[in-house]
């Protein structure tokens, strides 16, 4: 009975991802489609912001180019330079119907043209910064509130994939704070040997 | 060889092995080494990463002291202070084993010194210290690196006033002396004594 039971479990979750996946891809394919003109929907986009929590908890500056009347581009920028942008494309699907494609590049130049390669390199990061500027067009568009819930399959995958590379991170992060922390102790000492006090 | 046979002798190597593990190692508190060896790696060992691990902030200097294969003392000193100290005594069990005692030196209460139950203004080691010490000494004689992640969690209140020391010198803001004004670092009793 248990056995059934574990195997109706994995059949199960085996379906949903199998459904998430599809659904992913065809969004992916097909792009969105809302009810809204285009032009509205250009507006509504216009003043959106970026998505929140996955590129960190801190605030990321950002610049909305609007000027192309079928594009929005949400450019977040590291230091005052250009780290990545976000690429809504709209079409008419309909009368009242709008078609969004969303995408996600790195910059082609500059100082911080790496992340181009890396986006290509992490597919499943990549993955998740598109399922959730998705999500970000689709709350605007359905007038509604982020749902995070739409994002942590994506989320999920890209952890899974990267764990190595996290852990990897995690020890680089703190086998430098130590060795920062030993060379300002180390030359606490050595001012202290130099007869070197605080000054007032 | 049949499936029974390879069976017996694995078994039989299990308990040769659980055997070597209760006969040979030695008993809590005592070494495989001789007196003369167990003292030569006390007296000769590093407390760098020692005092890496435990220290809070004050600048703490080590003075060893000993009596040739019967004790070392470490004495913890700031600022030309003595803050505590500790001794490592050896007593020959026979001509391969040595009983090894650690002692920490007292306070007025009669207490052992950073036994985690003292508030000290300008702490100098991370209490409680004894642990601490008990690694070190064993690190010492097992000729291996301190290491931290062997002593118990010691996220005692009682540390605070540690953390936030060693915090501002291992970040390069601050510094410490048993000198300073309570309540400052050194460069703030520097800006108070110099305005008096």
């Amino acid at each position: 009975m248990t056995r059934q039971l574990r195997l109706v479990w994995a059949l199960g979750l085996l379906l949903v991802a199998v459904v998430w996946l599809g659904q992913s891809a065809w969004k992916r394919y097909a792009g969105q489609v809302f009810d809204v003109p285009v032009g509205e929907a250009h507006q509504l986009l216009e003043q959106t912001g970026l998505p929140p929590e996955v590129l960190g908890s801190e605030e990321h500056d950002f610049e909305v180019q609007a000027n192309d009347p079928a594009r929005i581009v949400w450019i977040v920028k590291e230091d005052g330079k250009e780290a990545m942008r976000f690429i809504a494309d709209l079409s008419t699907a309909g009368e009242k119907s709008t078609r969004v494609y969303v995408d996600v590049a790195g910059p082609a130049s500059g100082p911080m043209s790496y992340v181009a390669t890396r986006l290509t390199e992490y597919r499943t990061i990549r993955n998740l910064y598109v399922t959730a500027m998705e999500e970000q067009v689709a709350a605007a568009l359905s007038h509604r509130e982020f749902h995070l819930a739409a994002v942590y399959p994506a989320m999920m995958v890209a952890f899974l994939a990267n764990i190595g590379q996290l852990n990897d991170m995690d020890e680089r992060d703190s086998e430098a704070t130590r060795k920062r922390a030993r060379d300002n102790l180390a030359k606490a000492y050595r001012d202290e040997a130099a007869g070197i006090g605080p000054k007032p | 060889m049949n499936v029974r046979a390879i069976a017996g002798l694995v078994g039989l190597a299990g308990l040769a092995g659980l055997a070597y593990l209760w006969f040979c190692n030695a008993p809590p508190g005592q070494v495989s080494l001789s007196a003369h060896d167990a003292y030569e790696r006390l007296a000769n060992g590093d407390l760098t990463d020692f005092i890496f691990e435990r220290q809070c902030g004050i600048l703490v200097h080590v003075k060893a002291e000993t009596t040739p294969d019967q004790s070392v003392t470490w004495h913890i000193k700031s600022s030309g202070k003595e803050m505590l100290s500790f001794t490592a005594m050896l007593a020959p069990v026979d001509d391969r084993n040595t009983k090894v005692d650690i002692a920490v030196s007292l306070e007025r209460d009669g207490r052992e010194a950073y036994d985690g139950t003292k508030d000290y203004v300008r702490p100098a080691l991370k209490q409680p210290v004894r642990p601490a010490i008990a690694e070190l000494v064993a690190a010492l004689l097992e000729g291996r690196p301190f290491d931290a992640s062997r002593l118990p969690e010691d996220d005692l209140n009682i540390n605070s006033a540690c953390d936030i020391q060693r915090g501002g010198v291992e970040a390069g803001i601050a510094r410490f002396s048993i000198n300073d004004i309570p309540g400052t670092d050194s460069y703030g009793t520097a800006r108070i004594r110099a305005a008096e």
